[in-house]
């Protein structure tokens, strides 16, 4: 029987809650066919337990890595993982707690406990990291499901294959294509923006549900994000987030989008400012540009490489 | 020689925790008990900066577990802030997804994570029951499904919801979907009401004979004194069940205070009227209870019949105020038919479908906002302060877990003298047990930290010597 165990770092446990989301008939199926040897959430198993295992077929990590513990407990996770899955894109790119990286940890610390966190900072707490990283920072990673969660198919299509032992090669676990190209909405030829509309202001109750929020004024990430979660936002008449993390071919998700947006809003005149003067722009028309356009993975691009702290 | 037993993790919770319990020198007394936070992801700090509209898709991920309970508590928090008029048809859509959750939530709770529990298996837990008794599995799996659906059909998104925005929702649903809703519902109830005798009969074994008692204070949201998921007032009945407070969720600060503890990364709350006596218990302590139980002994009555019908059996049974700390997994279980009526009871609303009054433009930023309502676990509070142009400057958080955390240390402490004294021999079945304690209250680790992530488990220590992690 094959092994499997599902661990977590800085995780709100959705992407494990996600799993029993699957139909039952299909969870029966595959736990029927594993050994689940450490899962926490739904098993008695202490981290001895999972210590004293060897080899594990699968091993799922959900959640970036902003303590000590949970950098070991990576590390002995990809050391007994014939295959290691960074489950969701707090462990693919940090998610949203990546978002603290804005801040020093020291002060971070302070901020919540004040004084306190002197008293606090003994042995008994581990030592947290001075930034959240996702799990690619310290161990290769085999294969990607980005999504906050993961949608319930691609869990499931992943999960099929492994047991069928016919996995693709190794990598992003997911679509080619862009959330734009799963949305239906009219999306017209030449858009140009006035303004930045927010969410639930004033100008909320004129958008057009059937139309691309984009050309609406309405800041919408589907352009710069991989695909594969059938546009749910979107058709909950609500723009994409980007939390399925950067579309094929695009390195910075963060910077397209921001490019694009700013370049929606330029007139002619304005064609030709500086990489700063059009930020400047940009965050005259929108409040937090970086909790926006970053928000599932700031720690993929700051604060989340390797080279930078060696 | 002083003795400290760990358990690490503390098992089939919703995170990961960790309890130190600690011993005298002769082995036998439990001094203390630590309920540990051990990591952090700091929300209150990073929410710093965001665009205030933007907080409800931000706080969500607080909890996977209950990222419905953030999601609304913080769209609730928003629209006070803006002062804006949620329309009629977009608060029941709200109240309808919200009740699809606490199903969602619950569920998962109450069989995958405490049932095998009460079962005599071999290994406690969801995957040994399945082999077992597939067919039972199989249907539970799809009934919590149904919850799932309903989710994403209202929210958009069934973990991490989408469609609450800042003065209303962003979405109605269409007649197809309100008729599945429906049919869902109805089953739902059928559901609920077998659901109830499991969790009764598990309760009632340990009625006269519940390791965890303790009396407490108890805090809910009531609407019109009936239990009410997503909105009313907040009340406190005291040990004796008399009402002692009954307050809107923006004087909390005025009622609750909150302690920090050197050994805890969790805040320990208390009502400021009693003070903060340390982990006592009874009418002058300041600890109060949260959740199921809590919901159970400060409602006046349930606004469902087939709610109230069992409301009223619990009653009889454990009389009210209930202190026994088993029950609230009978309580829970009574909650999931309350939601099921709820839902079915929406899911008939007219004004849902298609519906074009589901958002108010109007509102002007004002300094703050608080925003409070029953999560699956109890009272969350979601409290911001912005500046001019609607960025946030500031963020308190009340969740349900730390509200009891008090109480889920007193818990674990008197199940541990219990079960540890007279030099019993420490092992993972003792433990086990201890943890079962812990479970009662269903304690949500993401959640509580919030700001720093716990992983719960258990040390015992003999003085400052840790003797056993287990
Ligand atoms: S990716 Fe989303 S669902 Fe998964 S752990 Fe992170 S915040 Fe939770
Ligand atoms: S930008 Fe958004 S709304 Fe427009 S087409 Fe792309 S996904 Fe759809
Ligand atoms: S639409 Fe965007 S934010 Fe929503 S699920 Fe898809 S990728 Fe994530």
């Amino acid at each position: 029987m094959k092994k499997i165990a599902i661990l977590g770092g800085a995780s709100c446990s959705g992407c494990d809650v996600a799993l029993f989301d699957l139909p039952g008939d299909e969870l029966e199926r595959f736990f029927s066919e594993v050994e689940v040897v450490f899962w926490s959430t739904t098993m008695d198993s202490r981290i001895e337990d999972f210590e004293a295992q060897g080899k594990i077929d699968l091993v799922m990590f959900h959640g970036g890595i902003r303590t000590e513990e949970h950098r070991k407990l990576l590390i002995q996770a990809r050391e007994k993982a014939e295959i290691l899955v960074a489950l969701g894109s707090c462990a693919s790119f940090g998610g949203i707690p990546g978002i603290a990286n804005l801040f020093e940890l020291d002060a971070i610390l302070k901020d919540i406990y004040g004084d306190e966190f002197t008293k606090l900072s003994g042995e008994r707490i581990p030592k947290p990291e001075e930034r959240l990283k996702p799990i690619s920072s310290y161990v290769e990673v085999d294969y990607y499901l980005p999504g906050c969660p993961p949608p319930v198919e691609t869990i499931s299509e992943f999960l099929d294959h492994f047991i069928l032992g016919s996995l693709p090669p190794r990598g992003i676990f997911g679509k080619e294509s862009t959330v734009c190209d799963e949305c239906d909405r009219i999306k017209p030829e030449d858009i140009s923006i006035e303004e930045v509309k927010r969410i639930g202001s004033k100008d909320w109750s004129e958008i057009d549900p059937k139309v691309c929020f984009l050309a609406q004024g309405v800041v919408c990430l589907g352009a710069v994000t991989r695909g594969g979660c059938k546009a749910r936002c979107i058709n909950a008449n609500f723009p994409c987030r980007g939390c399925m993390g950067p579309a094929p071919n695009i390195r910075d998700q963060g910077a397209r989008i921001l490019s694009e947006i700013a370049s929606l809003l330029m007139k002619e005149s304005e064609k030709n400012l500086s990489d700063e003067e059009i930020y400047e722009r940009v965050q005259k028309e929108i409040v937090d540009p970086v909790g926006l356009f970053y928000r599932y993975t700031l720690p993929h691009y700051w604060g989340g490489s390797n080279e930078e702290d060696d | 020689m002083k003795k400290m037993i760990k358990i690490d993790p503390v098992t089939r919770l919703e995170g990961e925790a960790k309890i130190s319990i600690f011993m005298d020198e002769s082995g036998k007394t439990v001094e203390d008990v630590l309920f540990q936070v051990t990591e952090f992801r700091a929300f209150e700090k990073f929410c710093i900066g965001r665009d205030v509209m933007e907080m409800p898709r931000i706080t969500s991920a607080i909890c996977g577990f209950c990222s419905w309970a953030h999601h609304l508590a913080s769209v609730k928090a928003v629209d006070n802030l803006l002062g804006k008029n949620v329309p009629e048809p977009a608060e029941k859509l709200r109240e309808l997804g919200y009740c699809a959750h606490i199903l969602h939530s619950h569920l998962a709770h109450m069989y995958l994570l405490a049932l095998p529990d009460f079962l005599q298996l071999k290994e406690k837990n969801v995957f040994h029951l399945m082999k077992e008794n597939p067919s039972l599995v199989r249907d539970i799996l799809e009934k919590r499904r149904y919850s799932y659906f309903i989710q994403e059909m209202v929210g958009g998104k069934a973990i991490h919801p989408v469609f609450a925005i800042p003065g209303g929702v962003s979405k109605s649903i269409s007649e197809k979907e309100r008729v599945k809703i429906e049919e869902m519902s109805r089953e739902l109830v059928d559901f609920s009401k077998k659901s109830i005798e499991v969790f009764m009969e598990a309760t009632l074994k340990f009625r006269e004979n519940d390791p965890y008692y303790h009396e407490t204070h108890y805090m809910s949201l009531v609407k019109n004194g009936k239990l009410n998921f997503y909105s009313g007032k907040i009340r406190v009945v005291n040990t004796e069940g008399k009402k002692i407070h009954e307050f809107s969720p923006e004087e909390y600060s005025d009622y609750i205070g909150e302690v920090v503890k050197d050994w805890s990364y969790t805040k320990f709350p208390y009502l400021r009227e009693m003070g903060w006596k340390g982990l006592t218990w009874g009418k002058e302590s300041g600890i109060f209870r949260v959740g199921p139980l809590a919901r159970m002994n400060v409602c006046e009555r349930m606004e469902t019949e087939g709610a109230q019908w069992e409301y009223e059996r619990f009653i009889e049974e454990m009389g009210k105020p209930c202190h026994n700390t088993m029950a609230f997994h009978w309580a829970r279980a009574i909650e999931i038919l309350y939601a099921s009526e709820k839902m079915l009871e929406l899911s008939r609303e007219e004004d849902i479908v298609d519906s074009k009054e589901i958002f108010d433009p109007d509102g002007e930023l004002r300094g703050r906002g608080v925003g409070a309502l029953e999560a699956p676990r109890g009272t969350l509070y979601h409290d911001y302060e912005v500046d001019e142009e609607g960025r946030v400057t500031f963020v308190n958080l009340i969740v349900p877990t730390t509200e009891n955390n008090p109480s889920i240390c007193i818990s674990v402490k008197k199940g541990a003298e219990e079960l540890l004294s007279n030099g019993k021999r420490i092992d993972r079945n003792i433990l086990n047990k201890i943890e079962v304690a812990f479970r009662a209250y269903d304690p949500c680790l993401a959640c509580s930290t919030h700001n720093l992530d716990q992983s719960i488990r258990v040390e015992i220590f003999h003085g400052s010597e840790l003797v056993k992690t287990l």
